[in-house]
């Protein structure tokens, strides 16, 4: 662990699928309570509030994928759902402190790897028909200016233009890191990992 | 600047920053190991939910503030930094104290909170 990894996991010894001291199966059953009521433990952690995010779009999506999946050939990949899930539970881990380039004196300002890991997910709601996987950031992004390069994984609904949807999902991810950082983005690479079937009600949403 | 000065000036400036439009909350230091030890300590009554959650620290020229919030998207966190460094600046002449440094980590960018939200 380095000065900027805030995340601490590489000394405690702690298992990935902890946020914070929660695990996803917590969160997930607090989501399904309407989050009431309220544990200030989950709702003062930034990573499990990031974590919440993403298992409430995965939850939306589940449920219109279930409803689907009745009427299609093939059965839901259970896989697929829980490789989703310890991305969303590695991505919500705050990991690296990015400097924000400010002018301002005596000011340090900086965003952590999962804010920005977080933003990237939540551009899948701008995004009909498109679910995030894993996402990563490459390059040395505690530096100033130093180039880092995007890469992220997502699942496609069937029957949508594969290159015109993950350019849509390319753009919103640039205009979204643009706007929440001063990253210096060489480029953001979109890898369809594979094509899902959803309902019309999940390719619409958004 | 003493334990009781240095609350104070704490629990100021924590005010300060959740006043400002487009934060959203301040969390405690982020990491397993602080989350566990600030449960254990809530458990048996060490800490209160009104203890300050930045860190206040008395340094050679004046006061460093570090904390860690959660911004509006609506705002941007750059923006929202700006905003709560001026909003430090102002809290710390208020409680008669420089401001040496701020040390200021977006922890989180919330998609759906309006600009005015506070926590």
């Amino acid at each position: 662990m380095n000065e900027n990894d805030m995340t601490g996991l590489a000394h405690d010894g702690f298992e990935p699928e902890d946020l914070d001291g929660h695990t996803l199966d917590e969160l997930s059953a607090y989501l399904d309570s309407g989050r009431t009521p309220v544990n200030p433990s989950i709702e003062q952690s930034p990573g499990c509030r990031i974590a919440l995010e993403s298992l409430e779009r995965l939850q939306r999506l589940s449920g219109e994928l279930l409803a689907s999946d009745t009427a299609a050939e093939e059965p839901a990949d259970d896989g697929w759902v829980q490789g989703i899930l310890a991305n969303i539970a590695r991505d919500a881990r705050a990991g690296r402190r990015i400097p924000l380039s400010t002018e301002l004196d005596r000011a340090d300002l900086g965003i952590t790897e999962g804010a920005v890991r977080g933003m990237i997910r939540g551009a899948e709601d701008a995004v009909p028909g498109v679910l995030v996987g894993r996402t990563r950031i490459d390059g040395d992004v505690t530096v100033p200016g130093e180039p880092v390069r995007i890469r992220v994984d997502a699942s496609i609904a069937y029957g949508r233009p594969i290159p015109a949807t993950a350019e849509k999902l390319r753009s919103e991810i640039h205009r979204r890191l643009s706007a929440q950082t001063t990253m210096n983005v060489e480029a953001i690479d979109i890898a369809v990992r594979d094509v899902q079937r959803l309902s019309e009600g999940a390719e619409q949403r958004g | 600047m003493n334990e009781v000065q240095q609350q104070s000036i704490a629990q100021l400036i924590e005010a300060a920053i959740l006043a400002v439009p487009g934060v959203t909350a301040v969390y405690r230091p982020s990491g397993v190991a602080s989350a566990i030890a600030d449960l254990g300590a809530r458990a048996i009554g060490l800490r209160g939910d009104d203890e300050p959650r930045l860190v206040i620290e008395a340094v050679d020229d004046g006061t460093r503030v570090e904390a860690m919030i959660g911004v509006a998207a609506s705002v941007g966190a750059v923006e929202a930094c700006r905003r709560v460094h001026a909003a430090v600046v102002a809290a710390c002449r208020e409680g008669g104290t420089a401001l040496a440094e701020v040390h200021l980590t977006v922890a989180h960018v919330d998609d759906r909170a309006p600009e005015a939200q506070i926590s």
